[in-house]
């Protein structure tokens, strides 16, 4: 939506804004725990951080010492070793590839500094992707377009995150968070369901940037290759990472009159023995479809057959 | 139930004491001589009684005295008042003529215009402001604005330059009615907030009321801004308009039927689209189809069928659009349509019947073909009708009664997405709600002594077809709550009911011509609620019924004044103290989703809410250097479980200290300077107290669960105008046709970047190893000066 927030940005060609520096409150450090964990065959990493001052912009301190695991409910215990300072890490090997399937709960297990954490999360089923593509663009002329194709399966209350890697870069920038409800609700109130996924969520791997004259860069250039990962996400999961997503994707400018005022984002983890510990962070658990695509010589052919546009 | 049988009794009994002689009825309508305007709220004074009344909205008046002799002058600000002898020995019709004052002979001192209005009334904590008035103040880009007039009064303000709306005495936007003959506006603003919808040609007269509230008004508790169009002139065409930097308007006034019938026709339109071309030559926006344009018109027609009886209807139409291209952007807009007839039933009994209609929606649209396309449009709808008698009883006693009935129909959200040329249709069920109201008033005067009594009575019904939500009532106060039973209701049986009564009462103690002390207490209520959890109040807000899980909001609200005039009233001043104690009060959770969401109610949170404060008037209202200077303190607080731990906290729009100065002063005939300086403490806001990283992105925490502990820096700032009116002879000699004037003006002066908002975000650097980035960002709306020259003409 960035190129049609553009107009609405020149139309007050007075309004400024300015990085600040104001004395904020602090708070002593508080628990993080990042864990993100998925059923593919490669290594899974829980980091254990500790919150700084939200002007300090060291790196984030990390928490070691702690026990961390992971157990699901078929009676298997996976151990998370720590192996760098704050990351705690599970390796498949011969016997367990991978951590398990869909439909499996899974519950984290932390112990540290005499406080017991836990957290719960389930592996849903995730949406299988058809086909990655590539397609003409129109900003700038010339240039190139990406976007999946996936069928989400029927039955409301599924929830994805897309992930997708340019170059074999992971994206990672604020407005590459796409995440949804089945086929592209972002509210359990809207049912939308059992479809394609919707243009914003299957275009959103496309990034539009502009350069410092103001014009736009082409998303994707002869040679580029995409990878895009459905993950997918519990309802909870989802919820965070759409608040996250409101949070710290601020639009800025003239948009910030739209904008929420600052709020905290959700938590599923709980202390147990003592429910006065403060903890952040968030626990889930994905199954991942992957695919990818290429712009190649075969790419660029069939576009120009089928005449791809969005 | 007592309370009701006393004010029967009361009412019974006074008028009888006073019927023992022959008393006879004067009334008429009270006119401005050149346009045939009626006058509103002018004054009719009995010089033997030292008493009188005003006007009402539509310019009549009566007084039912003893037959006898006397001295009645009527006087109105702006014009010339008129005395005149009257031979009371039967009824009589006396119709009035008023001559306006030339504004640009107001160097001349008038000795008679004796304005004690804001001490003699019994109205404490209203406003009315001039329309000519409105014309002097210096605005954003030279465009004349109500909105923006009125928040110069005191106990006025906003949240910034782009926010929707206007705050009352620590209420929120959507705590104000605000009705343009009769017909209540959803959303009043134009371009954001930075206009209003109401052009000031076709606007006769306004009145904000912050308090003492008779109760012929209610449905909102904050505020009401009653708004009364121009009638059309019935005397001559006139056609008068301008052209601005961003609007250019036209507005055509004639008789159809001279003294008889008139119409007005307003237009304006904006031609933004026209200026921003050069600016956007890199883009292909504003090609194929795209439009970023405003307009709005305002119509209206009256009939004066006999001396009894006259028709109105009056019409506003108004949008603003922003398309992008052909398909897709957005564009909201009001439509209201007034049918009035006035009845006299006999001298006393003025009597008026109102059928409205009230529509705001908004349309959204995206997607480049109908293969790939989401369109979302809501809206609120409204029918109402109140018959309304005001019964003028005698000099000391005028009794009003009237209803209400509002039918309300709202659409939340219609709204289909269709991908790959599927279709879903995710629009939420319409609601509707009924409210009724009846009401009945006195104002009655006994020596140096009005009081206002009055009692409303509303009741309410949220029904189908429709649904009904329950939600959880255990879980942590604060989160979304969980949705337990959704029953579906097919016929048109009541979902929930509620019903108030709301008494009213002011109190004017007058000890002397130019002293009086006032009091009041209202009880309000309100059953339609603006929901917003945005930085401001936007086009895009949406209004909801009450139901089974939303309770009518209520207040309880007390006002004491003191108000005192200077040398023959050249001074005005004032000192009002003012409690609200309010309950219902809306706030949402932290993330809550309240658009295309069914279940929306669950992310909602209600509570207690308190105002409170002291505003202090000084003005002068004539001479070649007039104005006014207002110092405002007030607190708007909430206390709501799940919000701030259960504690008090203020609300984004409470701004502690509201200071505004407003002058103008005429060098000559053709010159004029205005200036205005607004100072308001800045907008409450939550601080992160830190923050941590999750999958690579940086996000700011709030450890204390504290809201709106902090504050943005405080508001600020200096407008200036020049009006230079146009000669008043041509060279020949011969008077000019055309009455012009050129404003130019600067807003915001001194280049002030008043803070809007301070957000936090990453900015435009990543978290990575050794960097985790947080910024703090301080967002102005308006950072520079804006300069505007409009030039405005009159035939």
């Amino acid at each position: 939506m960035r190129n049609t927030l553009l107009p609405f940005l020149l139309l007050i060609l007075i309004s400024c804004e300015d990085i600040i520096t104001p004395e904020l409150p602090t708070n002593d450090p508080i628990l993080v725990v990042d864990a993100w964990l998925n059923n593919l065959n490669e290594e899974q990493k829980i980091i254990l951080s500790s919150t700084q001052d939200y002007l300090d912009s060291t790196s984030s301190p990390s928490v070691s010492g702690a026990i961390v695991q992971v157990s699901d409910n078929l009676g298997n215990v996976f151990d998370f070793i720590e192996s760098v300072p704050g990351e705690y890490v599970w390796q498949p090997t011969n016997l367990k590839s991978n951590l398990g399937d869909v439909g499996s709960s899974y519950t984290l297990n932390i112990q540290h500094d005499g406080k017991d954490i836990i957290a719960e999360s389930t592996m849903n089923r995730t949406s299988t992707i058809d086909s990655v593509n590539f397609v003409k663009g129109q900003f700038p002329e010339g240039s190139y377009y990406a976007e999946f194709w996936s069928r989400e399966e029927a039955g409301i209350g599924d929830a994805y995150w897309i992930k997708s890697y340019v170059n074999g870069i992971y994206q990672n920038d604020l407005d590459d968070i796409i995440t949804c409800i089945d086929a592209g609700a972002s509210s359990e109130g809207a049912v939308i369901d059992g479809i394609p996924f919707i243009p914003p969520i299957r275009r959103g791997i496309t990034r539009f940037e502009t350069d410092d004259d103001g014009d736009f860069i082409s998303p994707f250039n002869k040679g580029d290759s995409i990878y895009v990962e459905i993950h997918s996400v519990t309802y909870e999961a989802f919820d965070f990472l759409n608040k996250t997503s409101i949070q710290i994707n601020r639009p800025g400018g003239f948009g910030e009159l739209f904008a929420v005022s600052l709020s905290n984002v959700p938590t599923n983890l709980q202390v147990v023995n003592d429910n006065s510990f403060p903890v952040v962070g968030f626990f889930n658990i994905s199954a991942v479809h992957g695919m990818g695509n290429t712009l190649d010589e075969e790419e660029l052919e069939k576009i120009e057959l089928y005449n791809r546009e969005w | 139930m007592k309370y009701l049988q006393l004010l029967i009794l009361f009412l019974l009994f006074t008028p009888k004491l006073l019927f023992s002689q022959n008393s006879f009825t004067l009334n008429g309508y009270v006119n401005d001589s050149e346009t045939g305007e009626v006058l509103i709220g002018a004054t009719v004074y009995v010089n033997e009684l030292k008493s009188g009344t005003v006007t009402n909205a539509y310019g009549f008046y009566s007084l039912t005295l003893s037959e006898g002799e006397y001295t009645v002058d009527f006087r109105y600000i702006g014009y010339e008042s008129l005395s005149t002898t009257v031979s009371l020995d039967a009824n009589k019709k006396l119709d009035i003529e008023l001559i306006s004052l030339d504004i640009q002979l107001q160097d001349v001192v008038v000795s008679d215009v004796a304005e004690d209005y804001n001490v003699s009334s019994i109205e404490m904590s209203t406003s009315k402001l001039d329309i000519s008035k409105v014309a002097e103040i210096p605005t954003f880009l030279g465009e004349n604005d109500i909105i923006k007039a009125i928040q110069l009064l005191p106990g006025v303000s906003s949240v910034g330059e782009g926010a929707s709306g206007f705050n009352v005495r620590g209420g929120s936007v959507g705590q104000n009615l605000v009705l343009l003959d009769e017909a209540p506006v959803y959303n009043s603003s134009h371009l954001l907030g930075f206009l209003s919808v109401f052009n000031p040609d076709a606007v006769k007269d306004l009145k904000l009321y912050k308090g003492g509230i008779p109760s012929r008004y209610g449905g909102r508790i904050s505020s009401i801004l009653d708004i009364r169009m121009k009638d059309g002139n019935s005397k001559k065409t006139s056609v008068s308009g301008g052209i601005g930097s961003i609007f250019s308007r036209l507005t055509l006034e004639s008789p159809i039927v001279k003294d008889k019938s008139s119409f007005i026709l307003a237009l304006r339109r904006s031609y933004a689209d026209i200026l921003f071309r050069p600016f956007l030559n890199n883009s292909s926006f504003l090609d194929d189809g795209a439009a970023l344009n405003f307009y709005d018109v305002t119509a209206k027609a009256n009939f004066e069928i006999n001396d009894k009886n006259t028709i109105y209807l009056s019409s506003y139409l108004g949008r603003d659009i922003f398309m992008f291209d052909e398909r897709q952007g957005f564009n909201w807009g009001n439509r209201t349509g007034t049918l009035r007839w006035n009845h006299l039933f006999n001298d006393r009994l003025f009597s008026n019947f109102t059928l409205i209609y009230s529509n705001y929606d908004y349309q959204l649209a995206f997607g480049s073909d109908d293969m790939n396309k989401f369109e979302w449009d809501s809206r609120i709808e409204t029918v109402n009708f109140k018959p309304e008698f005001s019964y003028f009883i005698n000099t000391d006693n005028e009794l009003s009664l009237g209803a209400e009935l509002i039918r309300y129909s709202f659409e939340p959200a219609n709204a289909i997405g269709v991908s790959e040329g599927e279709i879903t249709d995710i629009t939420l069920p319409d609601k509707y709600a009924f409210e009724g109201s009846v009401y009945i008033g006195n104002e009655q005067k006994i020596s140096n002594l009005t009081i206002s009594y009055g009692l409303r009575g509303s009741y309410y019904s949220y029904y189908g077809p429709g649904y009904k939500y329950n939600f959880s009532s255990e879980g942590t106060p604060g989160l979304r709550k969980e949705l337990t039973n959704e029953t579906q209701v097919t016929g048109s049986e009541s979902i929930k009911t509620y019903s108030s009564i709301e008494p009213r009462v002011s109190v004017n103690f007058q000890p002397s011509n130019s002293f009086s002390i006032k009091a009041s207490y209202n009880k309000m209520t309100q059953y339609i609620h603006l929901l917003s959890n945005t930085a401001a109040s936007s086009s895009l807000d949406v209004w909801t019924p009450s139901t089974n899980n939303i309770k009518p909001q209520s207040g309880d609200i007390y006002v004491f004044g003191l108000f005192k005039n200077f040398n023959n009233n050249l001074f005005e001043t004032s000192l009002e103290v003012y409690y609200k104690d309010l309950k219902n009060q809306i706030d949402y959770i932290d993330g809550a989703d309240l658009l295309i969401n069914k279940y929306f109610e669950g992310d909602l949170l209600s509570g207690l809410g308190r105002a409170y404060g002291l505003e202090l008037l000084l003005r002068k209202n004539r001479g070649t250097f007039n104005g006014w200077i207002s110092y405002s303190y007030g607190k708007s607080e909430l206390k709501i479980d799940g919000i701030n731990n259960f504690e008090w906290y203020p609300t984004r729009y409470d701004q502690t200290h509201n200071i505004k100065i407003t002058s103008t002063y005429k060098i000559n005939k053709r010159v004029q300077l205005s200036g205005n300086f607004v100072y308001l403490t800045g907008t409450p806001v939550t601080f992160p107290s830190s923050k941590y990283v999750i999958q690579g992105f940086a996000i700011p925490h709030n450890a204390d669960r504290s809201r709106h502990q902090f504050r943005i820096p405080d508001y600020h700032r200096l407008d200036f105008s020049v009006t230079i009116n146009g000669k008043e002879f041509k060279r020949n000699g011969k008077e000019r046709k055309n009455e012009s004037s050129t404003v130019i003006g600067i807003y915001n002066v001194y280049n002030r970047r008043n803070p809007f908002s301070i957000y936090f975000s990453q900015g435009k650097s990543n978290v990575s190893q050794n960097f985790v980035p947080g910024e703090v960002t301080r967002l102005s709306i308006i950072g520079s000066f804006v300069p505007s020259i409009t030039y405005n003409f009159k035939f």
